[in-house]
C-alpha cells in the first residue's frame, strides 16, 4: 500500500518521538518472537463481495422497517467467519437471526420500556429540576453500565456461535462482574484524566482472556499496567497538545474567514457589514454546527493518529503475553498499520453512522490475519468442551454494544 | 458410487483426517484415505454449513462433526443424491421475504395507529399543575433567543388583555403571557397556558384587536393541550423508532417531525376557538383577519415566522372572515395599547435579526 501524506507526516513524528534525546519511551519490552511463530491465520474476504451482501441485507432491513437487521447481521457474520481460516480450515458461524431477534424483544421489555417510562416521567411529570437532573444522570449511568455488560454478553454470544474444525468457542465468567470492573476503571479513569488506562486495558483483558476458550482450552494473559504507563503518558501529553493545536488552528481559520467576509463587505461599499446585520439564525446555527463538527472530526483524527503508537504497543504487548495452552502468539504490526486501521475504521463508522460496521469488522480481521503469528504445535490436541455450548443470544449487545462485530 | 477426497473432523477433537467420501443412495460413506471404513452419514441427519458466498469448499455438518470437500464436482453429485440439501434459490425464497416484509410493515403500522390513542391516554394522566411547571421550564429554555421584556406598565396592559380574553373561557390553568425581545414575527403556545409573543409580532400588530386575535388563537392551542399532546406524541415516536430501528438518535427525528407544525385540524380548531374567545370578550375579529391578511402578503423570511408554521393561510383567512365577530369596545384602551407597544423599551435589542425582504 502506498503511504498517504498523513502516514508520512506521522512517521516523522514517530521518528522524532523515538529519538533517544527526547526521552520518549520506545515502548514496553516484548519477548522476541520465537522461531516457531508463523502466520497461520488467513483472510480471503473481499470488499466487493462484502459490499454486495451488505447492500442486499441493508435494503431488506429498510424494506422491513428494520426488522431484517438481525438476519442480515447473521448473514454478514457468516460471511466474515467463513473467509477466515486457521491452518487452511475455515471458521464457521452458526448463530441465527431469530435468536438475536427474540433476545432483542426481551431486552425491549426488560430494559428499554422501563428506561423509556422513566424518561417520560422525568420529562412530563413536572418534578423539581434537581430531581429531573438526578434522574437523567442516573439513567445515563445505567445505560453506560449496561453497555459494558452488553459488550461482554455480546462477546460471549459471538464466541459461542464460532466453530473451528467443529470445535466450539465460548466465554465463561460473569458479565455483571465484568461490567462492574469496567465501570470501576471508567470511574477511576475520569478521576485520573485517563492515566489509569494501561491498568484498565490489562485488567479487563486479563479477565476476558481467562474465560475465553476454544473447546475446553482457555486463553491466559499475564501483564502489568506499569509496563505500558510511560508509553500512555506520552500519548496523552502528545494527544492533548495536538488536539489543542487543532482546535486553535480551526478557530484561527474561521476567524480569518469571518474577517475576510467583513472586509469584503466594507470594500464593496455596503454601509452595514453583511455578516453582522443580516446573518440570520439558520445560517449562524449552520455555520456554528459545521465548525463544531469539522473541529471535532479533526481533533478525533489527530488524537487517533497520536495515540496509535500506544495502541500498537498495547496490541503487541497483550498479544505477545497471551497464551493458549502451549500455543504462543506474537503480533507483527507497525504503528502505521495500527494508525491506518483505527483512523479508517473511525471514518467508516462515522460516515455511515454505524451502518458500515461490516467493513470495520472486515478490515480488522484482515489486519489480524496479516499481523498475527502463532505456533500451532499441538493444536490437534484441542478437544470439545463439556460446558453447555450454546448460551442464549445477547439482547443487551444488540442495543448497546457498538464494537465492530456487534 | 462417486468418490471424493475430503477432510474430516469428528466433532470431539481438532485432529483432522484425510478421508474418502462416497456419495451413496442414502448417505455418504467415509473411509480413511489409506483404506479402512470410518462411518456413514445418513442424508437425514446432515446439513449444509451456510457460508454466504460461492467461493470455498462445501462443508457438511453432522452435529459438531464436519466434512469439508473441495472437489468442484462434489456439490452436483451430492444434490443429485440428496435434493433436500440443495440451497434455496432466490425465487423460492421470495414468498417468505414478501411475507416477512408484510408482517414487519403491518406491525409498525399497528403501533403507529395505536400511537394517537396512547398519546391521548398519556395526556389525560398529566395533572394541570405538572403541565404548568413543564410550560414554565420550556419558556425559560426559550430565553436563549432573547431577553424577556419586563416593562411594568406594558406587562400590566398585556395582563389586562389576557384577563379580558380568558374571563369567560373557563381555562383549567392560569394563562401567563410574556413578550420576548426577538425581532421575529411569531408567537408560541407552550403547555400549561404559557404563551410567548416575540417582539417582532408585537411590532407588526397595528392595533390591540390584531394582537388579541393572535392571543386568542394561542390560548385555544393551550386550552386544547395541543403543545402537550405534540410533545407526548414525539416522545412516543422516539420510543417507537428506537424499538424498531434500535437507534436512539432517531428519537430526535421523530421529535422534529411531530413538533414542526400543528396539524391543519388543530389550526382550524384554534381559529374557531379564537373566534369564540373574541366573541365572549366582546372584541371584534376584524383585527385578527386583517393581521392574517397583511402577513400573508408582505413577509418572507428565512426563519420560521408566524405563517410558516401555521399552514394554509388562504383557507383559514376565509374561515375567520366567515365567522366574523362584532366587537363592543377595542381590545385595549389607547393608553394601555401604547404602554404595551413599549413593553420592550428597557430590553436590549436581540442579536437575532431575520433577513426580511418585501415580495416584488
Amino acid at each position: 500500500m502506498t503511504p498517504t501524506p498523513l502516514d508520512r507526516a506521522m512517521d516523522r513524528v514517530d521518528a522524532a518521538a523515538n529519538a533517544p534525546a527526547t526521552g520518549f519511551d520506545a515502548g514496553p519490552p516484548v519477548a522476541p518472537p520465537s522461531e516457531t511463530l508463523a502466520p497461520a491465520l488467513s483472510y480471503d474476504g473481499t470488499t466487493g463481495e462484502l459490499f454486495r451482501l451488505w447492500l442486499k441485507t441493508t435494503l431488506l432491513a429498510i424494506l422491513t422497517l428494520g426488522f431484517y437487521r438481525f438476519w442480515g447481521r447473521t448473514r454478514i457474520r457468516r460471511y466474515l467467519w467463513s473467509r477466515l481460516s486457521l491452518l487452511d480450515d475455515r471458521f464457521e458461524y452458526d448463530g441465527t437471526g431469530m435468536e438475536l431477534f427474540v433476545r432483542f424483544l426481551l431486552v425491549i421489555v426488560v430494559v428499554l420500556l422501563p428506561l423509556g417510562t422513566i424518561g417520560l416521567v422525568l420529562q412530563f411529570a413536572g418534578l423539581p429540576l434537581i430531581w429531573v437532573a438526578v434522574g437523567r444522570y442516573a439513567t445515563l449511568l445505567v445505560v453506560f453500565f449496561l453497555s459494558l455488560v452488553g459488550h461482554y454478553t455480546g462477546q460471549r454470544y459471538r464466541l459461542s456461535r464460532s466453530l473451528w474444525r467443529g470445535i466450539r468457542g465460548g466465554l465463561d465468567g460473569s458479565a455483571w462482574r465484568y461490567g462492574f470492573r469496567a465501570l470501576g476503571y471508567a470511574a477511576l479513569g475520569s478521576l485520573t484524566l485517563s492515566l489509569i488506562k494501561p491498568w484498565q486495558n490489562v485488567g479487563l483483558w486479563r479477565y476476558e482472556a481467562r474465560y475465553t476458550r476454544l473447546g475446553s482450552r482457555y486463553l491466559a494473559f499475564e501483564g502489568r499496567g506499569r509496563d505500558l504507563f510511560k508509553a500512555w503518558l506520552w500519548a496523552v501529553i502528545g494527544g492533548f497538545f495536538a488536539a489543542l493545536g487543532t482546535i486553535i488552528g480551526v478557530l484561527v481559520i474561521v476567524s480569518i474567514a469571518t474577517l475576510a467576509i467583513v472586509a469584503a463587505t466594507k470594500y464593496a461599499g455596503l454601509s452595514t457589514p453583511i455578516v453582522v446585520n443580516s446573518l440570520d439564525v439558520l445560517a449562524l446555527a449552520g455555520g456554528v454546527t459545521a465548525v463544531y463538527v469539522i473541529g471535532l472530526l479533526a481533533v478525533s483524527i489527530v488524537w487517533l493518529a497520536i495515540t496509535a503508537r500506544f495502541e500498537r504497543n498495547w496490541l503487541v504487548y497483550s498479544v505477545g503475553r497471551t497464551r493458549f495452552g502451549e500455543i504462543g502468539f506474537a503480533l507483527e504490526a507497525t504503528t502505521r498499520d495500527v494508525r491506518r486501521l483505527r483512523i479508517g475504521n473511525f471514518l467508516i463508522w462515522l460516515l455511515t453512522l454505524g451502518l458500515g460496521w461490516p467493513f470495520v469488522a472486515h478490515r480488522t480481521l484482515r489486519f489480524y490475519a496479516r499481523t498475527l503469528r502463532l505456533d500451532t504445535v499441538g493444536i490437534e490436541r484441542l478437544s470439545q468442551s463439556e460446558e453447555p455450548s450454546r448460551p442464549p443470544a445477547s439482547g443487551l449487545a444488540e442495543l448497546f454494544d457498538t464494537t465492530g462485530f456487534a | 458410487m462417486p468418490d471424493f477426497l475430503a477432510s474430516y473432523v469428528d466433532g470431539v477433537s481438532a485432529a483432522r483426517r484425510r478421508v474418502r467420501a462416497s456419495v451413496g443412495e442414502h448417505g455418504i460413506a467415509l473411509a480413511k484415505a489409506e483404506g479402512g471404513y470410518i462411518t456413514t452419514w445418513s442424508y437425514d441427519e446432515i446439513s449444509l454449513v451456510q457460508d454466504e458466498g460461492s467461493r470455498g469448499p462445501l462443508r457438511l455438518a453432522r452435529d459438531l462433526a464436519r466434512l469439508t470437500v473441495d472437489d468442484p464436482d462434489f456439490p452436483a453429485a451430492l444434490y443429485a443424491a440428496a435434493p433436500r440439501l440443495r440451497p434455496g434459490t432466490p425465487s423460492r425464497r421470495l414468498p417468505g421475504a414478501l411475507a416477512a416484509i408484510a408482517v414487519s410493515v403491518g406491525t409498525v403500522a399497528a403501533l403507529g395507529l395505536a400511537l394517537p390513542w396512547l398519546t391521548e391516554g398519556a395526556v389525560a394522566l398529566i395533572p394541570i399543575a405538572a403541565e404548568e411547571r413543564l410550560g414554565d421550564r420550556e419558556v425559560a429554555d426559550l430565553q436563549i433567543l432573547g431577553e424577556p421584556c419586563v416593562n411594568a406598565a406594558g406587562q400590566a396592559a398585556l395582563d389586562r388583555l389576557v384577563d379580558r380574553l380568558t374571563a369567560h373561557a373557563g381555562l383549567p390553568f392560569h394563562a401567563k403571557v410574556v413578550v420576548e425581545s426577538v425581532e421575529i414575527v411569531n408567537a408560541f403556545a407552550f403547555p400549561g397556558g404559557r404563551i410567548v409573543v416575540l417582539r417582532g409580532l408585537l411590532d407588526e400588530s397595528k392595533s390591540a384587536d390584531e394582537l388579541a386575535g393572535v392571543l386568542a388563537h394561542e390560548l385555544t392551542h393551550a386550552s386544547k393541550r395541543h403543545a402537550l399532546r405534540h410533545q407526548m406524541a414525539s416522545a412516543g415516536i422516539g420510543v417507537l423508532a428506537e424499538m424498531v430501528l434500535g437507534y436512539s438518535t432517531t428519537g430526535d427525528l421523530g421529535a422534529f417531525i411531530a413538533e414542526l407544525t400543528y396539524s391543519r385540524s388543530e389550526e382550524a380548531e384554534a381559529d374557531a376557538g379564537a373566534l369564540v374567545l373574541l366573541r365572549e370578550a366582546g372584541i371584534s375579529s376584524a383585527g385578527f383577519a386583517d393581521f392574517f391578511e397583511r402577513l400573508s402578503h408582505t413577509t418572507e423570511a428565512s426563519i420560521p415566522t408566524y405563517l410558516s408554521n401555521h399552514p394554509s393561510p388562504a383557507d383559514r383567512l376565509a374561515a375567520v372572515r366567515a365567522g366574523a365577530v362584532e366587537g363592543t369596545t377595542p381590545a385595549l384602551a389607547p393608553t394601555d395599547w401604547n404602554a404595551l407597544k413599549r413593553i420592550c423599551a428597557d430590553a436590549p435589542p436581540s442579536n437575532v435579526t431575520p433577513s426580511r425582504r418585501k415580495r416584488s
